[in-house]
């Protein structure tokens, strides 16, 4: 056995409707000829130290979420802890306190402070009647989920099947990500991994490539027990999603800030569940609650503008394989409001 | 109400093999955790629990041969061309619930998954999803399987592009599961959310006369094979869920069956001792009509027979399958004509347009299934091939 990787990883979730979750994760791996050996086991630290903090945090931030978004505002206080050895010892101990406040797929804050930031919004507005002409702006959990899916159909069917990409946008495959439980910048052997761009102006640049165990069960040790990355064909999932294109933020918009695929994989249009947001009179008003759209992801990423900000934490919420952190910026797009059809009713 | 222990212990294997390597590579993985609830907070953890919670588990055993098994998959990726992404995941795991009113019971089994794609020398991508319990050695050499796998890789070479529109279609009986599991099954299945009651869902018609379907966690050749469940609920035996296109019972977790108020089904499933178990089909058996599948085709008239669906996926009241390979069939025909590529999108009325069911049936070889972010191995599916008078098709 040669090198030897070491994580732990505690934290403390909570979230309005259910009780707080304290999970306690240690997993180790070493790496030989024949193959490589994980083994879970105990962790040192106690989660239960992180629950204060977290439930102070849900209290602080749910009078100021609007109310159909309280439901889905969650905190997780959480520290994780690795280290990399070889036969001559310790070469690399690191440990990461963080602090993480979502709500319905947005990420409200991230980082490695004990109080996190405010919501964007000032209240709620309904949708129905709003001016069809607005211009659409994808929140970056928006752009991160469809450059995720457009990476996905390509991955299942072939680059042909999934049509060309953006030419407004690279995207990066690595093991960093913004969230410590999913940063892992390591191959199996415990060295350094390099990171690939898959596509840049319009092109396709990497193979696909092969899917990493070692980097799935360290940072998605919750899920251990699947088939290794069944309905996915990532070798890593951590993507930063980069404009060079730029482009002036609107005063006013219809913003989608985050969405679900609510179906398979595949070319053309498909159904999402969406999370929406009005910018108007230089204040963001929540839409009220989650809408069906019918998008055609690669079409909507080629509709791409550019952007006015730099990448920024985003979440892709996959239904079975998990949440997946990554970095992509807002983006404004040549779609207006009435581009997306929206139904009237709510999902 | 007390703390409830959900404790597991499992040996994984896993192999990938990927077309640009001539070896497969080997992982094993020893996990030993597991999650309290009903004290507060739940704890999800890994390592032994605390010195006071017993029964303790011992470590398992070998899932299966991993040497063996890496050879399997390399000889099935060879035989199709050699171009492909295989991984298998294969997993002994030993599970109990301690601290329900319930006796502490313990669970053993083995379960097995295959995933990936195989190309075509045209660049055509086939899924490959095998699943199921006991050791994966014997089905991953079982020829009928892998000459099936074979096959359609071979035919997929010469199929053209699915049309889309409204045709009238046959399901030969392994595609006719994948929308069996998705229009029906998920529908009896009460909700996973611990708050849900779905029983105004009783009464429904969800197929036609000819759709019968029950629910058998001991299936004589069915993935799922437990006498008690995740919850630790003993099975009592198969649940009759559908009865001429009627749904006439629900699939129930301990906690489902609470807010509904009923007794549970034995239904409550777990991907692992870190989830929560969710009301989830056992074995899904659809009853068998009495038409052999060459004269449902003849029937039919002009059509499609579709031989394989993969990516089963409903949501809401939609239904989506991807079609792998279909024929045209023409006065009655097979015409050889095959066809690849399109997406089954269909609603939740879809076997109400059920006309005729074949008169035998074929578990599934894909026993995946994924919901509520818990992926299983072992969902099983029998069902006949089955005559509609139409399926709505996406090109």
């Amino acid at each position: 056995m040669k090198a030897a990787l070491e994580r732990e990883w505690v934290r403390a979730r909570t979230s309005p409707a259910v009780p707080p979750v304290l999970t306690g994760i240690r997993l180790e791996a070493r790496s030989g000829r024949a193959g490589d050996c994980f083994e879970f086991g105990a962790p040192r630290r106690d989660p239960a130290a992180l629950e204060d903090g977290a439930r102070r945090e849900l209290a602080r931030l749910l009078p100021m979420l609007p109310a159909s978004r309280r439901g889905q505002l969650a905190v997780e206080a959480g520290v994780v802890r690795w280290c990399l050895a070889s036969p001559g010892g310790v070469v690399e101990e690191t440990e990461r306190p963080y602090l993480l406040e979502t709500c319905a797929g947005s990420v409200l804050s991230l980082g490695d402070h004990e109080s996190g930031g405010e919501p964007p919004w000032a209240g709620e507005v309904p949708l129905a009647g709003i001016d069809s002409g607005l211009p659409v702006v994808l929140g970056s959990s928006a752009v991160l989920a469809l450059v995720a899916f457009f990476l996905e159909v390509a991955g299942n069917l072939g680059r042909k099947a999934a049509g060309p990409p953006s030419q407004s946008l690279s995207v990066l495959e690595t093991g960093s990500s913004p969230y410590p439980p999913q940063h892992h910048p390591y191959t199996p052997r415990a060295e350094p991994a390099a990171d690939r761009l898959l596509l840049d102006g319009g092109m396709w640049c990497a193979e696909e490539g092969t899917v990493d165990l070692s980097f799935l069960l360290f940072t998605r040790g919750e899920r251990w027990l699947r088939p290794v990355a069944a309905t996915n064909t990532f070798g890593r999932r951590n993507l930063v999603v980069q404009s060079t294109v730029p482009a002036a933020r609107p005063p006013d918009a219809l913003v989608v800030d985050s969405l679900i695929p609510r179906a398979t994989p595949c070319p053309g249009t498909s159904v999402w569940e969406a999370e929406l947001s009005l910018w108007r009179d230089g204040r963001v008003w929540s839409g009220p609650g989650p809408r069906r759209l019918e998008l055609d992801a690669g079409r909507v990423l080629r509709c791409v503008a550019g952007t006015w900000e730099m990448p920024c934490p985003a979440l892709d919420r996959d239904p079975i394989e998990g949440d997946a952190c990554g970095l992509a910026p807002p983006l404004v797009t040549e779609l207006t409001a009435a581009d997306l059809k929206l139904p009237a009713e709510r999902t | 109400m007390g703390e409830t222990w959900h404790l597991e212990r499992s040996r994984s294997h896993f192999v990938l093999m990927d077309g640009t390597r001539p070896e497969a590579r080997t992982s094993r993985c020893d996990f030993e955790g597991g999650r309290s609830a009903g004290g507060g907070a739940s704890r999800v953890f890994s390592g032994p629990p605390p010195a006071s919670v017993h029964p303790r588990l011992r470590r398992p055993g070998d899932p299966t041969d991993a040497g063996e098994a890496g050879r399997a998959v390399r000889a099935l990726l060879a035989a199709c061309g050699g171009q492909g992404r295989l991984r298998l995941c294969s997993t002994r795991t030993e599970r109990v619930v301690v601290g329900t009113t319930l006796e502490p019971c313990r669970r053993t089994s083995v379960v097995w998954a295959l995933t990936g794609q195989v190309f075509t020398s045209g660049g055509r991508f086939v899924p490959v999803g095998w699943s199921g319990r006991g050791d994966c050695l014997p089905r991953l050499r079982d020829g009928e399987l892998c000459e099936s796998l074979v096959r359609t890789v071979r035919a997929l070479e010469r199929a053209g592009p699915c049309p889309g529109g409204a045709v009238p279609a046959v399901l030969a009986a392994t595609a006719a599961g994948v929308l069996v599991h998705e229009a029906a099954g998920h529908f009896a299945e009460a909700s996973p959310e611990p708050t849900a009651d779905l029983g105004h869902r009783l009464g429904v018609r969800i197929g036609s006369e000819l759709v019968s379907l029950e629910d058998d966690p001991l299936a004589e050749g069915g993935a799922a094979r437990y006498d008690h469940d995740d919850d630790g609920v003993a099975s009592l035996g198969p649940t009759l869920v559908v009865r001429q296109g009627v749904l006439v019972a629900q699939l129930h977790s301990l906690a489902s069956a609470r807010v509904f108020g009923g007794a549970p089904t034995a239904n409550g499933r777990a991907t692992s001792a870190w989830d929560a178990p969710i009301p989830r089909m056992s074995n899904l058996i659809c009853g068998t009509g009495s038409t052999p599948e060459e004269e449902l085709i003849d029937h039919m008239g002009s059509g499609l027979v579709i031989h394989q669906l993969s990516f089963g996926f409903s949501f809401g009241s939609d239904i989506e399958a991807r079609i792998v390979l279909a024929e045209t069939v023409e006065r009655g025909r097979r015409t050889g004509r095959l066809l690849s590529g399109g997406l089954l999108a269909e609603d939740r009325g879809v076997l109400r347009r059920v006309v005729e069911a074949g008169d035998r049936s074929a578990f599934n070889p894909n026993a995946l299934c994924g919901k509520a972010g818990q992926l299983l191995f072992d969902v099983g599916t029998r069902a006949p091939a089955l005559r509609f008078a139409e399926l709505r098709m996406r090109a």
